[in-house]
């Protein structure tokens, strides 16, 4: 309402002064294009923000799904084949049963290369970590890199049995 | 009628202005819901009762060995509540259960001072055996939280 009459009225002025209309009337298109330029450059800006925030929350998605994954391939699967070693494996898995560890395959776990643990469990983008405590948090067996300055990092805690006693399983992965 | 086209053409664009702005804050995708919180939550939930299953602390009905156990596995920043229900043979036959008579259900809480706010919930049912025979067929359900 307020734009209209200051336009209505510019319009009369426009009619019956003898000021120049063209100088009006591109007075009226500036602030037009302002107005346009400003409400376009907020929506790029927000656009681009959400567009980067997306991005790395969805990195950090595959990150949580990843770990997920694996964490729970370590503690209920016993890998193939079965009785893996270094040599003859296929896929990682280090239980007896479900949430039972083997010691004998976490033994050949921490022994496999950290190069091949990465393409066994498809992580070759990431760093990653496992490492068992008993439940007075002390550590029991350490693999992989500690991070270190890290950009992103997703590190869980499963609960398992290891040697007949409760055990926390840490598996995290980081850039 | 020049002036009422120019209201019309500022209508117009601060109309388009406004949609414009409005479909940059509202229309744009949030991104996926995070799940992943509460499936981490789940799965330490279903740890915990195969933990304590597989290391024959559930099959004891023992309140307290159980308390303890769960208590000394349970993350510190969880809560829990513990219910299980205990059932036996109706029948010589035991081809139907009812709640036993000798072992009421019972509850063991973990932190319970805190609210239960987004909890998530695991199940297990577990044998008790005796004389190498199955005494007790149980139900458990752990209710987990953070607090």
């Amino acid at each position: 309402m307020f734009l209209a009459n200051i336009e209505f009225s510019t319009m009369v002025q426009m009619l019956y002064s003898k000021k120049p209309k063209a100088q009006i009337i591109m007075s009226d298109f500036l602030i037009g294009l302002v107005i346009f330029l400003v409400v376009i450059a907020l929506a790029t800006s927000v656009w681009g923000k959400n567009i980067y925030n997306m991005g790395l929350k969805e990195k950090r998605s595959e990150m949580e799904t990843l770990v997920l994954l694996i964490s729970d391939q370590l503690v209920k699967s016993s890998g193939i084949p079965e009785d893996w070693n270094s040599t003859n494996i296929a896929a990682i898995g280090l239980a007896e049963s479900d949430n039972v560890l083997s010691p004998a395959k976490v033994s050949n776990f921490i022994n496999l290369e950290n190069e091949k643990t990465k393409n066994l469990l498809g992580i070759r983008n990431y760093n990653f970590i496992f490492r068992l405590r008993n439940m007075s948090e002390n550590i029991l067996v350490e693999y992989g890199n500690i991070p270190v300055n890290e950009k992103e990092s997703v590190i869980i805690r499963r609960i398992v049995l290891y040697q007949g006693r409760p055990a926390i399983m840490d598996f995290g992965l980081w850039t | 009628m020049k002036g009422f086209v120019f209201t019309l053409d500022a209508l117009l664009a601060t109309t388009i202005a406004i949609v414009i702005l409005i479909a940059t804050y509202t229309m744009i995708p949030k991104g996926q819901e995070d799940y992943f919180l509460d499936d981490y939550k789940t799965k330490i939930a279903n740890d915990i009762l195969i933990v304590l299953d597989k290391s024959n602390t559930l099959e004891t009905n023992d309140e307290t060995l159980i308390q303890n156990s769960l208590t000394s596995i349970l993350p510190n920043n969880y809560g829990a509540r513990l219910n299980v229900y205990v059932y036996e043979c109706a029948t010589h036959d035991c081809d139907n259960f009812v709640l036993s008579s000798k072992v009421a259900p019972y509850v063991i809480t973990v932190n319970r001072s805190m609210p239960e706010k987004d909890s998530v919930l695991a199940k297990r049912s577990f044998l008790s055996f005796e004389n190498n025979r199955i005494k007790y067929y149980s139900l458990a359900e752990l209710r987990v939280w953070l607090v």
